[in-house]
């Protein structure tokens, strides 16, 4: 049986154990090998690949009208949906085998809005001809103008909102990113921008409950996939936030989070406040407004925070029954976000 | 991306807008195109006869309906293969599914998927891909289609009954109404509807809110059935109690409101003396109004007693709207559906549904313009009796089950398409139902030049 290779553009290689007299493509399909396709009748040419120059791994199946030219066919070129493997050999593909990995792009700055006592909201969008597609959950670095070093923020904004992109940032006493938003920043400012990263990302589960947990600016990638959820079709899950900040005034951006809680009937949003609890807010830590006994063993669990209640949060979570599987969280080092 | 290159706002920035507040009711302001995953009226059963096809578009989503052994099926009036509307030209080879005529792409009726294509029975692309498809309930010879977006689960699909108006006499208790009977529902046994429907040029929201506003009743002073009847309308209407307006929103319920017309909770108004205006002998007729999602009024006790009238405003485009004004009445005898049908065609269509209603799309088209480029919402200024809409687009916002997105195709998505253009200038308004190609040896063109010698 001839064994072909799958060379693609970011050096992944497959190899395929190719009988003849099928399709190569669909051989190569059931081999788990990320071939694209659509018409799968030598048409639409989007399984195109190249043959190796010292032999031909695939020959044209016979009788297949396909739409290669001969010039296309001079090249090497050939379609793996209309091909068999008739020897051992190496394909190219070029495109890469893996979802579009981080991506460098330039944003214009749209806005910078004080979100609570110590954070902003800064709103870009990207430039002409720059594309980033991101998860919600997931983060990039940012450069900060002039400042050369770069420093990671998760968007707070859906995927579905792009070109435009919202951060949730913490303004410390004095800081890179701090400085600048606080004093040289304003609009139409370009900011360079490379991700996403993370893994942090919903399951897409539907038929569990959620809780989310979020300590300050944790808050962000968390807002993402809120509203990720909301833009999905179909019922929604119970879902409880739970956020928690140093102070009444630190909490980020209550007024929208309201806001969030009237659009979505199945939201549940408790505000808790590390000293001076006033109207409605929880004293304590994120964890303080959870009743962790009452918690459903099969909820969803989102974590993003400080390490510290990040650890915290994990462990009551086991004890209350939840496998970790259903723990999802994402660590922020405190230095890293300034 | 290149240090090289200058780096430029996009073409279509959205700078222009940042002094936007964003609103309590954002989703609302949103939803341009409309609300999907509701259930809207399509056509009247008569407009479907056994057989036949239509082509009609709902929020951006064009959509495909066929009747078959007596059911109505829907389907995405757009092949999967090149985007052709099925409907253009509709070609049925049997009971079970519908072909595109362009190339034979052939779909079932129940499951949407592709069965066959005419002329290329065994290409592999056949039983892996379809055509997303509508549930569909026929209800009192109106039809109904769940709009949704494409991955809107089947086992989600709500009941037709989340998104009509309260029945009566069961939400009688709760919904007192003394002044007349129970009204009549499109779901009760021994009900009849009759009704007509038309397209608005204006968007569905502007129309919607048009329906349940209290203050507009001085534009109707002057309709024929108002002086017909000798009805005195006030002034206006404001509200009058923190209790005007009741929202209902059960888990498995109707998501929608109530005013209470006709109560305490509502003041009518009957002097203005800065302008030395009296409204003497007042003599309303008794109605009050009630709106659910996706949009839809009930008119409890109008236009006369035992009638109620039901209206959608089921949108097409952002700027076009399907308006559907329905009257309700139980009519258990063949005798009472005829008196029905008579005082329909003789008073009701022409004085209720036609004269006075018109009144509103005059109303409502003259709205259009400033809401058009989307900053209405911010430059409105409202007064004490906008309660209603605000109320109406807090609860929008919350019990939508999705904001439509014009999808790629949406008629009337590019408003100076060359084909709309032509299609204009032919007298053909940008409307519901699909362009049908009547003749196909036949393209009329004025643009025809011809050598003959």
């Amino acid at each position: 049986m001839p064994l072909v290779t799958c060379h693609f553009s970011n050096g992944a290689v497959y190899e395929v154990n190719a009988d003849s007299g099928r399709p190569f493509l669909e051989l190569a399909l059931e081999q788990n090998v990320p071939i694209r396709n659509q018409c799968r009748s030598g048409t639409c040419l989007s399984c195109l690949c190249r043959g190796d120059t010292a032999g031909h791994a695939l020959a044209p199946q016979a009788g297949r009208a396909t739409s290669l030219m001969p010039m296309d066919r001079a090249e090497g070129k050939m379609l793996c949906c209309a091909s068999e493997a008739v020897s051992d050999g190496a394909l190219y593909f070029d495109y890469s085998s893996e979802e579009a990995g981080p991506t460098e792009v330039q944003a214009f700055v749209d806005s910078i809005e004080w979100i609570a006592s110590d954070a902003v909201k800064l709103t870009v969008e990207l430039a002409e001809g720059d594309w980033l597609d991101f998860r919600a959950g997931q983060y990039v670095e940012i450069s900060v103008p002039g400042g050369g070093a770069s420093r990671s923020y998760s968007m707070c904004s859906a995927p579905s909102e792009l070109p435009k992109l919202e951060f949730m940032i913490r303004v410390l006493k004095s800081g890179l990113m701090s400085d600048y938003v606080r004093g040289a920043a304003k609009l139409d400012d370009v900011v360079r921008l490379r991700g996403p990263y993370g893994d942090f990302a919903w399951s897409g589960s539907r038929r569990h409950p959620h809780l989310f947990i979020a300590g300050g600016t944790g808050l962000s990638p968390i807002c993402s996939i809120l509203q990720e959820i909301r833009e999905t079709s179909g019922h929604k899950p119970p879902l409880k936030l739970s956020l928690g900040c140093a102070s009444p005034e630190a909490l980020l951006d209550p007024s929208f989070l309201r806001r969030l809680e009237t659009w979505m009937p199945t939201l549940e949003v408790n505000l808790c406040v590390e000293s001076g609890a006033q109207n409605g807010h929880v004293n304590g830590n994120a964890l303080a407004s959870i009743d962790f006994d009452a918690l459903a063993p099969d909820t969803q669990a989102y974590i993003c925070g400080p390490e510290g209640l990040i650890n915290a949060a994990i462990d009551r979570l086991l004890a209350a029954g939840l496998i970790p599987e259903n723990i999802h969280y994402e660590r922020f080092v405190a230095s890293g976000i300034a | 991306m290149s240090d090289n290159q200058p780096v430029r706002r996009r073409a279509k920035s959205g700078t222009a807008n940042t002094d936007a507040v964003q609103k309590e009711y954002q989703p609302y302001v949103d939803a341009d195109w409309g609300f999907v995953n509701h259930w809207y009226p399509a056509l009247f059963s008569n407009e479907l006869a056994e057989g036949e096809v239509e082509g009609i578009q709902i929020a951006g989503i064009q959509i495909v309906l066929r009747r078959a052994n007596g059911k109505v099926y829907a389907l995405k009036d757009q092949c999967i293969h090149r985007g052709v509307r099925l409907s253009a030209k509709p070609m049925c080879f049997n009971k079970e599914t519908i072909s595109c005529w362009y190339h034979g792409f052939t779909f079932n009726l129940e499951s949407g998927n592709l069965d066959t294509i005419v002329g290329n029975p065994d290409d592999p692309l056949i039983g892996n891909t379809g055509l997303t498809t509508y549930p569909v309930e026929e209800v009192a010879g109106l039809i109904f289609v769940f709009v949704r977006a494409d991955d809107y689960p089947d086992e989600d699909v709500p009941p037709l009954a989340q998104d009509f108006p309260l029945r009566f006499p069961e939400n009688s208790e709760r919904f007192p109404h003394p002044l007349w009977p129970a009204a009549p529902s499109l779901l009760d046994d021994d009900v009849v509807a009759l009704g007509i429907h038309r397209t608005g040029e204006a968007n569905w929201r502007i129309a919607c809110e048009n329906g349940f506003d209290n203050a507009h009743i001085l534009v109707h002073k002057d309709n024929t059935i108002v002086q017909a009847n000798n009805w005195v309308l006030p002034l206006g209407i404001r509200p009058a109690s923190e209790d005007c307006i009741t929202v209902f929103d059960d888990a498995e319920g109707p998501k929608g409101m109530m005013q209470w017309l006709f109560t305490d909770r509502w003041e009518p108004i009957l002097e203005n003396k800065a302008l030395n205006v009296k409204v003497e002998g007042l003599n309303s007729r008794l109605y009050r109004t009630s709106v659910i999602l996706p949009g839809v009024l009930l008119v409890e006790n109008w236009p006369e007693e035992g009638v109620a009238q039901y209206e959608w405003y089921v949108p097409i485009t952002d700027d076009t709207y399907e308006y559907w004004e329905v009257l309700v009445k139980h009519c258990p005898s063949d005798e009472d559906k005829e008196q029905f049908s008579y005082r329909f065609d003789t008073v009701y269509q022409p004085l209720a549904l036609r004269g006075f209603n018109d009144c509103d799309l005059h109303a409502r088209e003259a709205m259009q313009d400033f809401y058009a480029d989307g900053t209405g919402w911010q430059r409105e200024q409202l007064v004490e009796t906008d309660i209603s809409a605000i109320m109406w687009r807090k609860l929008a916002s919350r019990h939508n089950r999705g904001i439509a997105a014009p999808p790629p195709g949406a008629q009337g998505r590019d408003k100076a398409s060359s084909i709309r253009l032509r299609n204009v200038s032919e007298g053909k308004s940008p409307g519901y139902f699909v362009e049908k190609i009547d003749d196909l040896n036949n393209f009329n063109r004025t643009s025809v030049r011809q050598r003959n010698k």
